[in-house]
């Protein structure tokens, strides 16, 4: 096992088969806007399945939907569970780890009391691929989350969610407001962590999702509009222009 | 000098007991977004609770008072841990609802303390100790300042050992900031929510036992007014800090002591007020009011 994969001995290797997450017909809400008019799609386990698509689109709430943090109908399953009737909680201890949009760190806690709370009851972390993977937290752990620049939030929201291996990860959105610089730098780091792992990726980048994805969801006003291998999906070029509103020569930049 | 002394420490001993409802009230709203109206009903049920166990002896044991302490603490938590779980969890994300069920609960609680025990204050007896004075720097102390003043300070460390040393005081902090975060990496928060309604529960509890013997007597009214002081101190010190409470309870207590003696009774607690607006105006987070902090 890679020090750097962080998904569970033998789901990486399962690669095909049956799906490891599936979505069927979900519509979420935030208040009376309908954000997700029933989305559907699979994700197979071992691989990273990108979700693209512009602002606003549902995007973010397909992330929160599985974590059960907004409300949601349809079906949600993962390994086979149903996961509509889980809280928030008993779906992560199902083995699904989570780095939000916005890092989501706890500005007042230190970095050694992020990773403290990350931590799993009956589950050994593992600090040493967290600290082999960003050093700097280690060096800077006793350091309050809220004192460090967008680039080490993110290394922490990372951290966080490697602490522990994990059946499927949720990212959302890892690129988002970085310099040039560090998002080469994440990009870097998540084509390690994801080398092996299930991973479920919101991005915008087109070049990220280029580099990372195996497999392509696009979604366009609350629903899924292309679906498949993502060599096919991301040469659609007249595709990616309507519902992307971008081209291959944008999709280039920054990574 | 020696009445200023008296009147000073009489002040302080006022605000430890605004201090142990308020840092109940401040933990309770930082962590669950609840501003609990129910909390100065527990404290009149729970100093009811002290002068049950108090009134059958003119001159009760130290014993005896830490029993009814004790009583008054326990019951206090026992009614929030209930108030939690079957009126709080089931509206939750219903602010509203949810505060004008615990203004409900409490008019409730009053009305059957009324009901049961009449309106009336009730005499509490005091061990032989409370009921007597020390003397600093020429002032004679009445010893129920001093009890008030102790329980505070270990109230205050206690919370603060909790928030820094246990998980489940990372847990209640981390909340604070973001409680959706905190059920993300697979916490039950919930379980913190009832922890910390029970914790404020408690502290009301023994503020409604300690209010008891600083007063000399009971009523079901007893916690309505400490339960509009505690939430200016609330205000006053910042939504969701502790140190901000303990501060703000200090300056309450003394300032509306002193100006109540040297002005005139009851321009105290119009000044109270006035120092409620004057923070509103020029600091509305209140003196340290950063909900990522709390401690």
């Amino acid at each position: 096992m890679s020090p750097w994969s962080a998904v569970e001995p033998g789901v990486a290797a399962a690669g095909t088969g049956r799906p490891l997450l599936v979505l069927a017909g979900v519509h979420a809400y935030i208040g009376q806007s309908h954000i997700l008019e029933g989305v559907s799609f699979a994700l197979t386990a071992g691989r990273v399945t990108t979700i693209l698509g512009r602002n606003g689109v549902g995007k973010t709430s397909t992330l929160r939907s599985i974590l059960g943090l907004m409300h949601r109908e349809g079906r949600i399953e993962f390994g086979g569970r149903d996961l509509t009737a889980m809280e928030t909680h008993e779906i992560v201890r199902l083995g699904i780890s989570y780095v939000p949009e916005d890092r989501d760190v706890f500005h007042g806690l230190t970095i050694a009391e992020n990773l403290r709370l990350a931590e799993r009851r009956g589950q050994q972390p593992n600090y040493d691929r967290v600290f082999e993977l960003f050093p700097e937290l280690k060096q800077r752990r006793s350091q309050r989350a809220g004192t460090l620049s967008g680039g080490q939030q993110q290394m922490l929201s990372l951290g966080r969610a490697l602490l522990h291996d994990s059946r499927l990860m949720l990212i959302d959105e890892p690129t988002k407001g970085l310099a040039p610089r560090l998002v080469r730098e994440v990009v870097e780091t998540l084509e390690r962590v994801t080398a092996s792992a299930s991973v479920l990726l919101v991005e915008q980048n087109l070049a990220v999702a280029r580099r990372l994805s195996h497999h392509v969801v696009v979604l366009a006003q609350g629903s899924v509009t292309a679906d498949g291998p993502a060599s096919d999906v991301l040469a659609d070029e007249a595709s990616l222009r309507r519902y992307l509103g971008v081209g291959p020569d944008d999709s280039r930049r920054d990574a | 000098m020696a009445t200023f002394i008296l009147i000073a420490v009489s002040g302080l001993g006022l605000g430890a007991l605004y201090f142990l409802l308020a840092t109940g009230l401040s933990l309770i709203f930082g962590l669950m977004r609840v501003l609990s109206f129910a909390h100065g009903a527990f404290l009149s049920v729970a100093a009811f609770a002290s002068w049950l166990v108090l009134r059958s002896d003119d001159s009760p044991s130290t014993w005896r008072l830490a029993l009814a302490l004790l009583a008054a603490t326990v019951l206090g938590g026992a009614l929030a841990f209930v108030t939690e779980l079957a009126i709080i969890r089931p509206l939750k994300g219903r602010e509203l609802e949810q505060l004008l069920a615990t203004v409900g609960l409490g008019l409730a609680l009053v009305a059957l303390l009324a009901a049961i025990w009449g309106p009336d204050e009730h005499l509490i007896p005091r061990t032989q100790w409370l009921d007597s004075t020390s003397s600093v720097l020429g002032a004679p102390i009445p010893h129920t300042r001093f009890l008030l003043i102790v329980a505070a300070a270990l109230v205050m460390a206690a919370i603060r050992l909790l928030l820094s040393r246990s998980r489940y005081g990372l847990i209640i902090r981390a909340g604070v900031e973001n409680s959706e975060m905190v059920s993300a990496l697979g916490i039950n928060v919930k379980r913190s929510f009832t922890l910390v309604f029970t914790v404020g529960g408690m502290l009301a509890g023994l503020g409604g036992g300690l209010a008891g013997s600083y007063y000399g007597g009971v009523s079901p009214y007893l916690g309505d007014g400490m339960l509009i002081f505690s939430f200016i101190v609330l205000i006053i010190g910042g939504l969701g800090s502790i140190v901000g409470a303990l501060v703000a309870a200090i300056v309450l207590g003394l300032s509306q002591s002193l100006v109540n003696f040297y002005v005139q009774n009851g321009i105290g607690d119009i000044f109270v007020v006035v120092l409620l607006v004057m923070t509103l105006l020029v600091r509305p987070q209140g003196l340290l009011g950063q909900k990522e902090r709390l401690v």
